[in-house]
């Protein structure tokens, strides 16, 4: 129930601001055992997973949410996602059957989060990911590996806002 | 020096020098084993043709890497590579595979990721292949390693990019191998392109400085264009024709429906002679308390699988010898595929589920639900993939004429055909497989 976890987490902020922000909070969101368990890789912008990529592209191709491309100067596009009207009717009827009580149960203490990382400056959310991808046993270690992998320095101000962001979600893995 | 040569079905001959240590990682047991691992799951059951092993695709991967090195050397000379990281590339090449489970990623949730167990395998200092990478160079495990994990690799230095995406991304050496290979076993043809023209026009060229990182990236002339669009077709015909096959899928979903019970029957503690049945090599799996030692491993194949599923279909469980039953012999299921997402579709899921339950086929067992991955209607990840995508993993042209020199292939002006099968979004298909003599009864329950 990948799909209607993902488009439950989505209706219950306004909208997503970007596709990286969606990778990000998702990620951070799985290490605390949110049911979602989608593979990530590492890329430039930190974990990244194709298969949540895919499920975007099936909820948006299946009108349950929308994804509106933004062209930005750099040549970079950017996606905002919100659930649609389709959307928020098929979450309604669906909840309101036992299976979908119980998936929804499963997702429900969840969404405080997503909406707190939804509020988060971008780019620590970038580096809280990259840590939590990171860490191991050892936040120096992850704190370092991420600094030298995003090319900042070691104190900067945001990297350490991110890592206490990164252990709010890693601690009680 | 004298060869060993292995006769190929694509590429004619491999050779190996005979007394070179990439024989003996070719002869170690971890390598080996991938002999008794069918390529392409249970597409037999589809295509008989298709039985060939994860050994003869690791060879076509190898090769292809033998020939992509030299292409490199070739137009930027030996000294783009730093020491040893050639040998790491043919090994990686060749080593990618072996964390494979039984039936390949058939039963990968069950058996796990056969990455992460691959990596495990290369930096243990107990497996063959490591003691023959030691041997070679004592840091050559952790540089494979690296190759081949999808994570950094803690205290490991990280590969050059344009290296780690010889070994995977969307235009990779795995990818050009196994779709021509998958394409001649199963007698499906959709898998051809003109693979020679996208090995011998590779080259390499510094990124525009607004990456990120400024890698060194993997790039292809415009000339090379249709060529790779051609190898995007192919790969999304293979996947419409068969590696999503709805037979083959719905007996891998078969398969793992009976792994998943036979591990909730040893669970139980009125069936402790049904733990005394299971095969050894996969005891780690089903009972808990039992570690999976890397000699389990080694034993661990398709035959063991199929074997464990004939002991099985003698089981007092009713429901789990049936189940063997039905696969062993290839028979009794019927499918239906259902239009939208599973929440789309509450009404329907539960008719079926009650119908089931009434005619005493419990649903936890007899409904199999598969939804097919995005990659099947998505061969390329392109435009979407700008914002967040990195050029490790897309395919970018290289010419005078593109803004900056580089172009990501679903950009370019004269590719719009490929953009019908990687811009399109599809609502999803979610395919239902059940016994296949109630199939007219749900097929009318749903009509």
């Amino acid at each position: 129930m990948k799909d209607y976890w993902l488009a439950k987490l989505i209706s219950s902020v306004q909208e997503v601001d970007s596709r990286k922000r969606l990778q990000k909070s998702v990620f951070l969101l799985q290490l605390k055992r949110c049911p979602l368990k989608c593979d990530y890789l590492l890329h430039y912008y930190g974990p990244y997973s194709f298969e949540l990529a895919g499920l975007m592209d099936q909820l948006d191709g299946a009108d349950i949410i929308e994804e509106s491309p933004e062209q930005l100067g750099t040549g970079v596009v950017r996606y905002t996602s919100r659930i649609t009207d389709k959307g928020s009717r098929v979450l309604n009827s669906f909840e309101k059957t036992e299976r979908g009580r119980e998936v929804r149960d499963e997702i429900t203490r969840f969404i405080p989060r997503f909406q707190k990382l939804n509020g988060e400056d971008l780019w620590v959310l970038e580096l809280a990911a990259t840590a939590g991808y990171y860490y191991e046993d050892d936040w120096q270690d992850a704190k370092t590996q991420t600094a030298t992998f995003k090319r900042i320095r070691i104190n900067d101000t945001k990297l350490r806002t991110a890592i206490e962001l990164a252990k709010e979600f890693v601690n009680t893995r | 020096m004298p060869e060993k040569l292995f006769r190929d079905p694509l590429y004619d001959y491999i050779a190996v020098d005979k007394d070179s240590w990439l024989l003996k990682l070719i002869n170690c047991p971890e390598v080996q084993r991938l002999r008794y691992i069918k390529q392409l799951g249970l597409s037999h059951f589809t295509y008989p043709g298709s039985t060939h092993s994860r050994f003869s695709h690791s060879l076509g991967v190898y090769y292809l890497m033998t020939q992509c090195l030299e292409q490199v050397e070739r137009t930027h000379g030996t000294s783009v590579f730093g020491a040893g990281e050639k040998e790491a590339l043919l090994a990686a090449a060749l080593l990618h595979d072996i964390g494979h489970g039984p039936f390949s990623h058939a039963t990968e949730s069950f058996f796990d990721d056969h990455v992460a167990r691959a990596v495990s395998i290369i930096t243990n200092c107990g497996s063959s292949v490591n003691k023959v990478l030691s041997e070679v160079d004592e840091e050559l495990p952790g540089k494979v390693a690296s190759l081949v994990a999808k994570k950094p690799l803690k205290g490991l230095p990280q590969p050059h990019l344009w290296q780690k995406s010889l070994i995977s991304s969307q235009l990779d050496m795995d990818r050009l191998d196994y779709l021509r290979r998958d394409s001649l076993a199963s007698g499906a043809e959709y898998g051809n392109f003109d693979w020679f023209r996208i090995l011998h026009t590779m080259a390499l060229k510094k990124s525009p400085p607004n990456q990120p990182q400024k890698p060194t990236l993997l790039v292809w002339p415009d000339k090379t264009k249709y060529a790779i669009e051609e190898y995007i077709f192919a790969r999304f015909y293979m996947y419409q024709s068969v590696y999503y096959h709805h037979t083959t899928r719905a007996f891998e979903q078969l398969l793992l429906k009976i792994l998943n019970l036979g591990r909730e029957l040893a669970s139980q503690q009125d069936h402790r002679d049904f733990k005394q049945h299971i095969l050894p090599p996969l005891r780690p799996f089903l009972t808990s308390g039992q570690t999976l030692q890397l000699n389990d491993f080694l034993y661990l194949t398709d035959d063991v699988v199929m074997a464990q599923v004939a002991v099985w279909n003698k089981d007092r469980n009713p429901v789990l010898s049936d189940l063997a039953r039905r696969l062993l012999f290839r028979t009794g299921l019927g499918w239906t595929s259902i239009q939208g997402t599973e929440m789309e579709n509450p009404d329907k899921i539960i008719a079926i589920r009650n119908y089931l339950d009434q005619q005493g086929k419990d649903h936890n067992y007899y409904l199999l639900k598969d939804s097919a991955k995005a990659s099947v209607y998505n061969p390329y990840r392109s435009v979407s993939a700008r914002e967040e995508q990195s050029s490790v993993t897309s395919i970018i042209l290289c010419d005078e004429f593109y803004d900056g020199g580089l172009a990501e292939i679903s950009e370019v002006p004269d590719l719009q055909r490929l953009k019908a099968i990687t811009a399109e979004k599809s609502s999803p298909v979610m395919r239902y497989y059940f016994p296949k003599e109630h199939e007219r009864q749900i097929k009318k329950l749903l009509s």
